[in-house]
């Protein structure tokens, strides 16, 4: 029986229900020494010095590293960033002191006891404040800073760490042949990834040189990579340990926590020592996921057809780049949403505050990006008294047209916007434009948002995969990606027990990734792992097919294009009753008297993207991904006019998923991404206070979603093979995620009849907005 | 985890508790009374305060008191929220305590913890201060017993001599027999910290109200009282009763003034419409 | 009196074992859990008492293992996930895909076993109350709640 399109359990699910399951900071080795930071309790200041004798001086410590001692700048796209804050601090929370001692206890209380002081220096609160003229300065050292993974262009001087440009078609043109235009301007706050697990790192330096690290991440290879290039270590002496890692949402695929805790090692000669992140320093200290600001201009015809859109998007990466300029360039790559737009001019800034520095988030930018243009096609259907579902279907992109960048579609890269649309509509019920009242102040809406989204990753990520086998005849694949929970380990299992026609049970993933065994998986992210490592995993299963067949050939005495392989067995086509059992073969085949033949079957496997292209500099045009997914969304609610209250009655997606593999799997990932997008749409946000410090650093001010808030959830998949795919399988991972927040303040705007055009959209923020329309 | 390190004493008498925090004082200590400890040992992670020692009471049987005795309810200070909504003797103090905190957490959470914290909401303090005048507390301390009447004991927060820990708190059963409501706003989620909790009471004509997150400590107020008692619609007494806390009222991350003021006006006003049906 | 004032043994029950643990008095259970006894089903997410990851049973009451000091536990029965062994509700949450990154899974089972033992009659309403007490960061909730309440109504039935 074919395990594509059965809803088989996860690999790990065993473990996970018995508390066997083991994450970074589940295994403790006696002797292990603790790290602590110490933190900036100021969001932008001169470091005027830092006071570490009493400290030091204190039981069990064994070290205290500052950023005098470290001479490195950080930063996967611009090295911006020390590990340590070197005389002068960026954020509120940014790691200042790294103190190594015998025990936890010890190294909290020693790092609780270092005196920082601090000059103030007035603090940068939003990206358009960043921008202007007089603003302070956040890096004085922006033209000297060394470009890591180009392109990037900062504009020293200015806060301005990147601008990326996009054209298409002529602007004139595009106004001309508009008869209707809508203007929006969005603000968007920053959103933490808040995975359960929080960030963790452990290293230890041998005396052969080697580093062996243990760490909570998506990218164990970029850890690998990193440390290497940072501390002039040999790859191959950097073996990089990812285990289960407890929810990740972006939010592990950054470097920082290995980097420090390879500091406190090194400062402690070379022990073993261990860096966990308290739950407020997860919020404060490591990264956020992006904040933006927005303006939008959209021009359409007289029956609805955009012609223009100008779209500027003012980025808030915080303190440093990290992954921002990518990201920038993601965004700038989907800007229009799924539409057919001619004439596009869209900027995208990156610039430097005063927060938590940000990097990936689930959807990498699109999530906020798709609010805006969401909230602008919402406005447009006001406009023009169209039905908001009307003018999306209106507007769909189709296979022929060319996205934003330029990438000409097809029916397999692009998918079915259409069918999608055409679904939601039957699950809405009612028109989303109309607004029902259920009671004397209770009124019912929906709210409706499509989104799309390619991979935006390097044109080179590649991935591998490695088959072994068991002398019983059971597989052992590995592969380099992370298991977060999203079921990649699970669904690169089906894959392979799919084309080599057998149980999943004989199935045996590596779990566990080390980077010196399992083979490079580019990262755990952009919802790519079943495309390329799935692709990965066809090529090593058919490698593993023909040293099958060969061997079997001289066992069966026929050619190896007369055989097949299926439930553990290498048989012939016409004859299955003549046969080899894998468990004769896979390890040789020795012959009754004793002769042995062949060896090992190991099955290797590659894949790396191809046609990809970066964005052109001057106009933005090239290949960002190897496909997209489309979809719908929507969200049903019931709003009390009187207070702001509401409540969440329906979420719906119809996505065009390419073919279902598991499909309780997937319908997890998309109801999960739901519930993380409606708690961005109505709760979550990243706030500071006046001074720039962080307030919102534990889950009783950092609100997420609970059991009981969720609504009624909804989920229809349409399948148009992605033909380069697996067994034809879109990426789904990030996407239930990305138009939940604008089809939630859609409906809140419809039934509220006011603009929602920042986040979160709590009641008060409803109310206040409504008192300001009455006034 | 805890950084510092402190002593755990667990009394089994009232006498006892009060004999070890005089012993520890006295031997140039602090010690604290700890009953479900919750927001001691989150403040403790984070070294916000400090300590020696901690004197768990919770288990002493006359803090773990929850029954009907004469006229009266006693409730021990060492018993959980989740305990009080069980037995629900005086189901206005069931509906206070369960808006505490979770589920898991009110498992833990004590009555005389809820009262003698430095969070300033303090909800269950509410329905006792609609009954000030029969309602009791019973303190103990280094000179022994002392019976206080639950005015005195608490305004906003709870008055001990140094050295005294709660006992118990005591209301009269009348108090449960008379309408009441108690509801607690918040910005959105079901668990968080409140935009306000309001206890009301009809006693006869009379409406009695308390307050929790309106302004820093929970109160109650005679002229808001007579206000919401008088002969006026109930728009038009929430109205003048909100009118009343000219107090600063709670401007923060959960709702702003004004949000509260508004809420708190039409909150008060479907309470009334609801305990006067 | 009971006075635990210095790191000493100490005996706890947990999982129907007797065990001897050495904490400070300071100590919370969890971290005594994690680091003395490697019973690592009992998580640590927020140790605020807010996520609910760390949820252990006691006294067939769930309790939030990051507010108690180990101290406190003596003479009390515990249970962590690794006491929990092939029951209906680990099943359920593996058919309903009730976790994906699985770190709050203890948490939710401890808290649902507990619910089903103190109140196997439990309506929807009182499900949602005690589960309200964890955070998941994956799921939509949905998934959680249909498999608890699939235990719920098989017993009920």
């Amino acid at each position: 029986m074919s395990t594509i399109g059965q809803s088989v359990r996860r690999t790990e699910a065993p473990n996970k229900v018995t508390g066997r399951a083991k994450y970074n900071a589940d295994t403790h080795v006696p002797g292990t020494l603790w790290a602590h930071l110490a933190v900036s309790s100021e969001a932008h200041a001169k470091i005027l010095g830092i006071d570490r004798d009493n400290a030091m001086t204190m039981a069990g410590v064994k070290a205290i590293v500052t950023g005098d001692d470290v001479s490195l700048l950080c930063g996967e796209v611009l090295e911006d960033r020390p590990p340590l804050a070197k005389s002068k601090v960026r954020y509120y929370g940014e790691p200042i002191a790294l103190v190594v001692a015998t025990g936890e206890a010890e190294a909290i209380l020693a790092a609780l006891a270092i005196q920082v002081d601090y000059q103030k220096l007035p603090v940068v609160h939003t990206p358009l404040e960043a921008m202007s003229s007089d603003a302070p300065l956040i890096h004085e050292d922006l033209g000297h800073y060394v470009i890591a993974q180009p392109p990037i262009s900062p504009q020293p001087g200015t806060n301005i760490a990147d601008v990326v440009k996009l054209r298409k078609g002529d602007m004139n043109v595009g106004w001309k042949s508009s008869a209707v235009s809508i203007e929006g301007n969005f603000t968007l706050p920053s959103i933490d990834h808040a995975a359960m697990e929080t960030r963790s790192a452990k290293v230890e330096i041998l005396h052969d040189g080697r580093v062996i690290v243990h760490t909570t991440t998506q990218a164990p290879f970029e850890v690998q990579k990193l440390l290497s290039q940072y501390f002039g270590i040999k790859q191959g002496k950097v073996i990089v340990n990812a285990p289960l890692v407890g929810g990740a949402f972006g939010g592990k695929a950054t470097v920082q926590l290995e980097i420090l805790a390879y500091l406190a090692s090194k400062a402690v000669g070379g022990r073993l020592v261990q860096l966990v992140n308290s739950r407020e320093q997860d919020f404060k200290t490591s990264p956020v996921g992006t904040g933006l600001q927005a303006k939008i201009k959209l021009g359409a015809t007289r029956q609805g057809k955009l012609t223009a859109a100008e779209l500027t998007f003012w980025v808030d990466v915080g303190a440093y780049t990290d992954s921002s300029p990518r990201m920038a360039r993601a965004i700038t790559s989907d800007c229009t949403g799924p539409y057919r737009v001619d004439h596009v001019h869209c900027d995208t800034y990156c610039l430097y505050t005063n927060h938590t520095y940000a990097t990936a988030y689930r959807g990498f930018g699109h999530m906020p990006m798709t609010f805006c243009i969401e909230r602008a096609m919402d406005k447009l259907a006001n406009a023009l008294s169209i039905d908001p579902l009307q003018l999306r279907r209106l507007n769909a992109i189709q296979p022929g047209q060319t996205t934003p960048t330029g990438v000409t579609l097809n029916l397999s890269r692009l998918g079915n916007l259409d069918a999608c649309i055409d679904r939601m509509n039957d699950l809405v019920t009612k028109p989303p434009g109309q607004v029902t009242r259920v009671a004397p102040h209770r009124v019912r809406a929906t709210g409706v948002s499509c989104f799309w989204k390619t991979s935006s990753s390097p044109p080179d990520a590649s991935s591998g995969a490695i088959i072994t086998f068991n002398q019983e005849g059971s597989m052992n694949l590995s592969t380099g990606t992370v298991e977060f929970g999203a079921g990649t380990k699970t669904t690169s299992a089906q894959i392979l027990a799919e084309r080599m026609d057998m149980s999943i049970e004989d199935i045996h993933v590596h779990t566990h990734i080390n980077t010196k065994v399992d083979p490079e998986h580019w990262k755990t992210v952009a919802s790519l792992s079943t495309f390329m490592v799935g692709r990965a995993v066809l090529d090593a299963a058919d490698d593993a097919i023909s040293q099958l067949k060969s061997l079997a050939a001289v066992v069966l005495r026929c050619a190896p294009t007369d055989l097949a392989v299926g439930q553990g067995r290498v048989f012939i086509k016409d004859d299955p009753t003549m046969n080899v059992a894998f468990k004769d073969i896979v390890h040789g085949y020795q012959y009754p008297e004793g002769n042995a033949i062949g060896g090992q079957v190991i099955g290797r496997g590659t894949y790396i993207v191809r046609h990809l292209s970066p964005l052109n500099p001057d106009d933005g045009q090239g290949r960002p991904g190897p496909a997209w997914t489309v979809g719908c969304q929507a969200v049903e609610v019931e709003l009390d006019t009187s207070d702001g209250t509401y409540e969440i009655l329906r979420a719906m997606t119809v996505v065009d998923i390419g073919r279902l593999i598991n499909p309780k799997g997937a319908l997890g990932m998309v109801m999960g991404g739901m519930c993380q997008g409606l708690g961005y749409g109505s709760r979550e946000a990243v706030r500071y206070d006046a001074l720039g410090r962080l307030v919102t650093d534990q889950f009783r001010t950092y609100r997420t979603m609970r059991m009981g808030e969720q609504p009624n959830y909804q989920v229809d998949f349409i399948e148009t093979p992605q033909i380069d795919a697996p067994y034809g399988a879109r990426a789904v991972g990030e996407h239930g995620v990305l138009a939940i927040p604008s089809a939630l303040a859609n409906a809140l705007a419809r039934a509220a009849g006011v603009e929602i055009d920042s986040l979160p959209a709590t009641p008060e923020a409803i109310w206040r907005l409504g008192t300001e329309v009455q006034a | 985890m805890i950084p510092f390190s402190f002593e755990y004493h667990r009394a089994d008498s009232l006498e006892e508790a009060a004999l070890v925090y005089q012993q520890i004082q006295a031997s140039g200590q602090k010690p604290i009374y700890y009953g479900g400890g919750t927001e001691i040992l989150t403040m403790a992670r984070l070294a916000q305060i400090h300590f020696d020692a901690v004197i768990d009471i919770k288990q002493i049987p006359q803090c773990q008191r929850l029954e009907r005795a004469d006229d009266a309810i006693v409730f021990g200070a060492g018993v959980s929220l989740d305990r009080i909504g069980q037995a629900n003797l005086w189901p206005l103090l069931s509906q206070a305590g369960a808006r505490v905190a979770d589920h898991s957490v009110r498992c833990k959470i004590t009555l005389g913890g809820n009262l003698a914290g430095t969070l300033p909401y303090r909800e269950v303090a509410l329905p006792f201060m609609l009954f000030s005048s029969d309602a009791h507390g019973l303190v103990f301390g280094p000179g022994g017993s002392r019976d206080v009447p639950f005015k005195e004991l608490f305004n906003g927060q709870l008055n001990l001599r140094p050295g005294e820990f709660l006992v118990e708190l005591r209301v009269a059963q009348f108090a449960a027999e008379v309408p009441a409501l108690s509801v607690k706003k918040t910005r959105l989620d079901w668990v968080d910290y409140p935009l306000f909790t309001v206890a009301m009471v009809r006693v006869n004509s009379e409406i009695r109200v308390a307050f929790s997150g309106v302004t820093g400590c929970p109160f109650i107020s005679d002229a808001i009282n007579r206000t919401l008692s008088a002969a006026a619609s109930w728009d038009d007494r929430a109205q003048s009763a909100v009118a009343h806390i000219s107090d600063s009222v709670v401007d923060d991350l959960h709702g702003s003034a004004k949000y509260r003021r508004f809420l708190l006006t039409r909150t008060l006003a479907d309470m009334l419409a609801k305990i006067e049906e | 009196m009971f006075s635990y004032t210095t790191r000493q043994s100490l005996i706890l029950q947990v999982n129907q074992d007797a065990l001897t643990v050495t904490p400070r008095p300071s100590d919370t259970l969890l971290y005594t859990l994690r680091q003395e006894l490697g019973f690592t089903g009992a998580k640590p997410g927020c140790e605020n008492g807010d996520c609910g990851a760390c949820t252990v049973i006691f006294d067939n009451l769930p309790l939030k293992s990051c507010l108690m000091l180990t101290a406190e536990a003596v003479g009390h029965e515990i249970t962590t996930v690794e006491g929990l062994h092939h029951t209906a509700l680990q099943d359920a949450f593996m058919d309903h895909w009730a976790f994906q990154c699985g770190y709050c899974t203890s948490g939710f089972l401890t808290t649902a076993h507990a619910l089903l033992t103190r109140h196997p009659d439990a309506d929807r309403q009182t499900m949602v109350e005690w589960l309200r007490s964890n955070l998941c960061r994956c799921t939509g909730y949905q998934e959680i709640g249909d498999a608890v309440w699939s235990v719920l109504q098989a017993r009920q039935t």
